[in-house]
């Protein structure tokens, strides 16, 4: 017979073996951060991932009683009662998200019914998104109401999502892989008869709120600690075979809840926010931040370096944290409330042109791989040469073409990304990273033999031929090489 | 002004904190929590913590303890949370339990069922003898509780398991 400790030191162990799949995204991280050229990637993903912790602090958190010990309560509380834009009572809560979009001619309902928001590019173009799910995939369309502009998130087998535009129901080709989290402030799930479901929340003060799903066939209560309007779906913590979905009146799948109710983002560019007595810090990851302080009677802003006219930023636990922004050298614009309890404060100084072109040229480098934990990277950095703005450009594939006329390489299945803004300024670079596994290191045996050329599918046009010329793979394993390229347009 | 996060790199940094405890961590909570993959959330949540909160825990002489504090209450809560939705909604708690493991090993050994069913801090005392294999005094220093209180709740959380289990207890508790 066992004993108690034999028991549970075999427990233990199989516990340990248990959970080692689902922390193999983290060994991939790490091996990204060996490399300094990652750095950028890995602040970023260190970014979404806070937000994914945030996310799930508020999916997690109770509001009844302590726990063992309690070494995080130093973070301060910013629960308060103010008051909403639209003079409704309301708490503002420990955590949140803010949203800041870009100047519209049209109006914003600020209620549940508002932004179906995906980071990065969706919230300028959803002032009350419709989010549907495919019944019967690990996706979600976030659909622009009465418009034909919807965003496909769809969670990839490794923890990634893929995003993908379509306006009039045609793919644009722009498609983003994200290591991240896709948020909405509304969310619903069609049944397999097309009919979308509704998310409202309830119980707007209470730690047991509830998410109710509804759809023509009825409703469904989902408990959930809420505080608000604001739900965060987390694709990244689904995998294949996990399916967010209601069917029969039963919800599964991983949500991450997230309430706010006194910000709203507006389809005018606006923010309304009530932060009383709180210093709202929008920071860039990259340095610069504006600071907007309340005091006695009115708040205060500063700002520095301010560049972005769309940001997403995370109140939680007192400590503003940028998610995401698009920096295009605008200035600030601030518009100061005169109540400190009711604040409303603008951040859109330019708004982006809502209408970029896809018939674009890029000027490219590649910088071939570096890695570690048996991968390797391969940045593609491409600047956007044209005067006008542009679609971020979609990577779909390529290959490395040896000396000797192996395809030693393929990353269409491994493409990743920094955060690819929505629109591409003139002169603005955006960096694709590519991935591949040591079973086609070019670096390796399988094809020790220098490479030639980097053959690049970008969107859905002919592919692009890079030569890599002044090196060899030998080399630009061990270093970089650049090569300027020009795509077609 | 620059964030109050943990430098990435370097000793200390966050990448060498994240790399030592990830998998420890991710097992000490999904002990507690009943699921592998809830458990590695709520391990990335406490490190991501740990991230955030910067210089207080860069210069901490046991980081690795304030994190595990951190595990710990989160494992906690969720379980609150968990239980709270039972009540709410059974149904729910039935789709989304954990899949994909066998029956009776891992989370689902009916060790870790009964440690569960523990007092909460029976129930992180255990769970930090046996998944990161720590001693007495260890388990102390975590928790920032004498050894003797640790002591007497590992004694009384194995009296417990020996019970509901039908195994024998171990004589002594230490290490």
């Amino acid at each position: 017979m066992d004993t108690i400790d034999e028991h549970g030191r075999r427990a233990a162990a199989a516990v340990r073996e248990q959970v080692r799949p689902f922390v193999r995204d983290a060994a991939e991280l790490n091996g990204l951060v060996e490399a300094p050229a990652r750095r950028t990637l890995w602040w970023t993903v260190a970014a979404a991932a806070v937000v994914v912790a945030i996310a799930l602090t508020a999916f997690f958190a109770t509001r009844d009683g302590r726990s063992v010990t309690d070494p995080v309560d130093s973070v301060p509380s910013t629960d308060a009662s103010s008051t909403t834009a639209a003079g409704t009572p309301a708490k503002v809560p420990s955590s949140g998200i803010v949203l800041l979009v870009p100047t519209s001619d049209s109006a914003s309902a600020i209620d549940t019914t508002v932004h179906g928001v995906a980071p990065r590019f969706v919230s300028d173009m959803f002032d009350d998104g419709t989010v549907v799910s495919q019944p019967d995939s690990t996706s979600i369309v976030v659909q622009e109401p009465g418009g034909s502009r919807r965003v496909l998130a769809t969670a990839q087998g490794d923890g990634a999502e893929s995003l993908a535009l379509w306006d009039a129901g045609v793919a644009d080709g722009r498609k983003v892989v994200l290591y991240g989290f896709v948020p909405a402030d509304k969310v619903a799930n069609s049944t397999p008869d097309g009919q979308p479901y509704e998310l409202h929340t309830i119980g707007a003060d209470g730690s047991d709120d509830a998410l109710v799903f509804q759809n023509g066939g009825g409703a469904f209560v989902q408990s959930a600690s809420l505080m608000g309007g604001t739900v965060h779906v987390l694709l990244n913590v689904l995998t294949e075979g996990e399916q967010y979905v209601i069917m029969g009146g039963t919800s599964v799948g991983p949500i991450g809840t997230r309430l706010d109710p006194t910000t709203y983002s507006s389809a005018d560019g606006t923010v309304q926010a009530v932060f009383t007595g709180q210093t709202i810090r929008l920071q860039r990851l990259s340095g610069g931040e504006v600071t907007i302080q309340w005091g006695d009677d009115r708040p205060t802003l500063s700002s520095v370096e301010l560049e972005s006219n769309r940001m997403i930023v995370n109140v939680a636990d007192g400590a503003p944290f940028l998610v995401d922004g698009l920096f295009d050298g605008a200035p600030a614009v601030t518009r100061l409330p005169d109540s400190a309890t009711a604040a409303r404060f603008v951040l859109a100084a330019d708004a982006p042109d809502l209408n970029p072109t896809i018939d674009c040229t890029w000027t490219g480098a590649v910088v071939m791989g570096d890695g570690a934990m048996g991968s390797h990277y391969t940045t593609l950095s491409l600047t956007n040469s044209t005067d006008r703005p542009c679609v971020a450009p979609m990577v779909t594939g390529g290959a490395l073409q040896t000396a000797n006329g192996l395809v030693g390489l393929r990353f269409d299945r491994d493409l990743m990304t920094t955060p690819l803004p929505p629109i591409v300024a003139p002169g603005q670079a955006v960096d694709v990273i590519t991935q591949t596994s040591s079973n086609y290191d070019v670096c390796g045996a399988i094809a020790p033999v220098p490479a030639t050329q980097v053959i690049l599918q970008i969107e859905r046009r002919d592919p692009v031929t890079i030569d890599v010329v002044g090196d060899t793979i030998d080399a630009a394993c061990g270093g970089s090489v650049s090569q300027a390229i020009s795509l077609p347009g | 002004m620059e964030p109050t996060l943990l430098p990435v790199t370097g000793d200390g940094g966050f990448e060498a904190v994240y790399r030592s405890e990830v998998h420890a961590l991710s097992a000490l909570a999904a002990s507690l929590v009943g699921d592998p993959e809830r458990g590695a959330e709520i391990a990335h949540e406490a490190l991501l913590r740990a991230f955030r909160s910067g210089q207080k825990v860069g210069h901490m002489d046991r980081p690795g303890a304030w994190v595990r504090r951190v595990t710990i209450n989160l494992a906690i809560d969720a379980t609150r949370r968990r239980r709270r939705e039972a009540r709410m909604a059974p149904r729910l708690l039935a789709s989304a339990s954990p899949e994909g493991s066998p029956a009776g090993v891992g989370v689902d050994d009916p060790f870790w069922h009964a440690v569960r069913g523990l007092p909460e801090r029976q129930r992180a005392i255990v769970a930090l003898r046996y998944v990161e294999d720590m001693s007495l005094e260890d388990i102390a220093r975590t928790l920032e509780i004498a050894v003797g209180t640790v002591k007497s709740a590992l004694n009384a959380a194995k009296a417990t398991l020996a019970f509901q289990l039908g195994e024998e207890e171990d004589a002594d508790g230490h290490h």
